[in-house]
């Protein structure tokens, strides 16, 4: 313990304080690139996509991407909506008249049943 | 580096660790976490080199970066251990942990027991005279290089190095006189 050295405390202090000039510079443990390249691709890869969506030239680019496809998506629903509307009158019309025997018979029929 | 050429990175790390290393370990006084830091701060050099238009010298910079993350850990660590003693004090916790005794890398086997008693002297100072009396005495910095970094004139560095010195001197003699 310093208190049992034996010095005076100054003489002691003193010897403390020039300690410093003795010490040398401490040098960093081998490899540390290799442990440090090893962090940076944890916590920053290649493209940060964070950063990206920051960027006002992407995230535009991206909103009219998404409009042109929603309204396309809309557009074709729309008219396949139609076509099956169309398609579904036309079948019920001819179920009917078959029902009812609406259908008109040819003149090449009426002549086979003579 | 400007340009994200990787192997200008790597020659800046290469240059600059070992004095990365030995500013961040004088100020925190760890060696795990001294490394942990000067990864950061060479993350950090990554990131923002872009943002560095050369007013200053690019060393001056760097070793802004990592007092001011040095900084950032030792107010971090100083709070962690306030409340850790609050709570041993309340009772929520285990008994505090005795203080773990810090040796620098660099220190020769004899000066070894004097150094630690430096070291732990040193951590009572005020941040600016810490930091003026680390690159100073432990980087071997002049003041004006110093008084650069810290963004302070010679003649502040100089009167921070006396009152650190005078603190010294008073926290190592009562140390002695055992109050």
């Amino acid at each position: 313990m310093p208190t049992n050295s034996g010095f005076p405390p100054d003489e002691e202090v003193d010897k403390i304080l020039n300690s410093v000039q003795d010490i040398q510079r401490a040098e960093m443990p081998a490899f540390f690139y290799t442990r440090l390249e090893a962090r940076m691709q944890k916590n920053l890869p290649g493209v940060s996509y964070g950063s990206l969506l920051t960027k006002p030239v992407f995230s535009i680019l991206m909103l009219c991407l998404l409009l042109v496809l929603n309204i396309t998506v809309m557009i074709r629903y729309i008219r396949s909506d139609e076509r099956q509307i169309v398609n579904n009158t036309s079948e019920g019309v001819q179920v009917v008249a078959q029902e009812f025997n609406l259908t008109v018979s040819s003149v090449y029929n009426e002549k086979t049943i003579k | 580096m400007q340009k994200g050429d990787s192997g200008a990175f790597r020659h800046l790390v290469d240059t600059w660790q070992h004095m990365v290393y030995n500013t961040v370990l004088s100020i925190v006084q760890d060696i795990q976490e001294a490394e942990d830091i000067a990864q950061e701060v060479f993350i950090q050099i990554f990131q923002s080199i872009g943002s560095f238009r050369g007013d200053a010298k690019l060393s001056t910079w760097i070793y802004r970066i990592a007092v001011s993350r040095s900084l950032d850990a030792v107010r971090k660590s100083k709070s962690k251990k306030m409340l850790t003693n609050l709570k041993s004090k309340l009772g929520l916790s285990d008994k505090e942990k005795s203080a773990i005794h810090f040796y620098h890398p660099g220190v020769q086997a004899e000066n070894k027991e004097r150094s630690e008693l430096l070291f732990r002297a040193m951590e009572k100072l005020p941040e600016n005279q810490r930091i003026a009396f680390v690159l100073i005495k432990l980087e071997g910095l002049g003041y004006a290089d110093t008084a650069e970094i810290m963004k302070l004139t010679i003649k502040s560095v100089e009167a921070l190095m006396h009152r650190a010195k005078e603190n010294l001197r008073k926290e190592l003699t009562s140390y002695y006189y055992g109050k």
